[in-house]
């Protein structure tokens, strides 16, 4: 496993113009896989969640200049990337319409993965995240895969710390709901 | 089951059911994704600044597609470049400086002969000097260069002689002998 500098460091690289291109490197290097899954959670398909990923990175490379650290760069970075998904899949819902598809085809991707098995719980998993509203799958995903802190995940969804907690353990209960009735 | 114990604690409050489940993601990516995917992103924050560096200057051109319309002649033998026209000429050109540069140089490194020195040499003890089969050897070598004297001796009428000497007069013949001797 790589080790990375601290974000302070990374930040102080990139403001200086001869390691600005080693700060970014540092940064993306340093948080691509966490942003990446984040994504994938949330679109499923590999890539639309390169093409999301890909547009994030360059919009955290225009706005590192103007970052200011009264917000942590994780959190910040996580705020771009969940914009840029929900605005993605806002985009999709549209296409889908136009063209009189069905549902979000969240759950068709799932199970059009290679590697898809019915009866396996992880995918069961999988299936019933993806049944539940967005908010509430961002939710429990930021909460049960990316172990997140609830006043951080109170920074980057600008909701309060009760609602996020209330919104968790009502996920979690749909899930298993889901998973147990089918 | 997770590794931060708080979160894990809180699910098994939620419900038991949580105990069951492992917190991994099924899905695959591709091989190399992440050590390719900083270089794949540079280059298109690349592109995008030209692109921007464009659309400030002139924006119509970022309209246009950037498609090559020229098209390369299909299956249509390829003329001889006119470099190769004046190939030979060029290589007549580098023979005939070659020889002049090996020319001079050559002239420019021959050993001026110093004929003076024949002049002063001893050619009796030189001569003296060398043994018979190298002055042999030596003739047989050059034998087209050295002219011989063409030597001939008149034929000897021993009746011509004769009616002379029965002519000639005893003085004469008295100074002839004292002149040979």
């Amino acid at each position: 496993m790589a080790l990375h500098l601290d974000d302070t460091s990374l930040l102080a690289q990139f403001q200086h113009p001869s390691t600005r291109e080693k700060g970014y490197t540092g940064i993306v290097k340093k948080y691509q896989e966490k942003l990446y899954w984040h994504i994938r959670r949330m679109l499923i398909d590999h890539e639309d969640t390169n093409d999301v990923l890909q547009q994030v990175l360059i919009k955290i490379w225009n706005g590192l200049e103007n970052f200011r650290e009264d917000s942590k760069l994780f959190t910040w970075m996580y705020r771009i990337a969940t914009n840029e998904t929900l605005t993605f899949i806002e985009k999709q819902k549209k296409r889908a319409t136009v063209s009189l598809d069905q549902g979000d085809g969240f759950q068709d991707k799932i199970k059009a993965d290679s590697s898809f098995n019915e009866n396996q719980l992880i995918w069961k998993l999988q299936l019933a995240i993806k049944s539940l509203p967005e908010k509430q799958q961002l939710v429990f995903n930021l909460r049960y895969y990316d172990e997140m802190p609830y006043h951080q995940m109170s920074e980057l969804l600008e909701t309060s710390e009760g609602a996020l907690k209330a919104s968790y353990h009502v996920a979690a209960k749909k899930i298993e709901e889901i998973i147990k009735n089918n | 089951m997770h590794q931060n114990t708080d979160i894990q604690n809180e699910l098994e409050t939620i419900s038991p059911f949580w105990q069951t489940l492992h917190a991994t993601m099924p899905y695959q990516v591709p091989a190399q994704y992440f050590e390719e995917l900083h270089g794949i992103v540079r280059a298109s924050i690349e592109k995008e600044a030209v692109y921007a560096e464009l659309e400030s200057v002139a924006p119509l051109l970022n309209t246009i597609p950037k498609t090559n319309v020229y098209q390369q002649p299909i299956a249509v033998p390829q003329k001889a470049l006119p470099v190769f026209r004046f190939a030979k000429w060029a290589v007549a050109a580098l023979f005939i400086g070659v020889m002049a540069i090996s020319t001079f140089l050559y002239n420019s490194k021959v050993e001026k002969f110093d004929y003076s020195a024949y002049s002063t040499m001893d050619h009796n003890q030189l001569m003296q000097s060398m043994s018979d089969s190298t002055l042999l050897s030596y003739i047989d070598a050059h034998e087209t260069l050295i002219t011989t004297p063409d030597i001939s001796i008149p034929e000897y009428d021993v009746e011509t002689s004769a009616s002379l000497i029965e002519k000639s007069s005893d003085q004469a013949l008295l100074e002839y002998i004292e002149s040979s001797n």
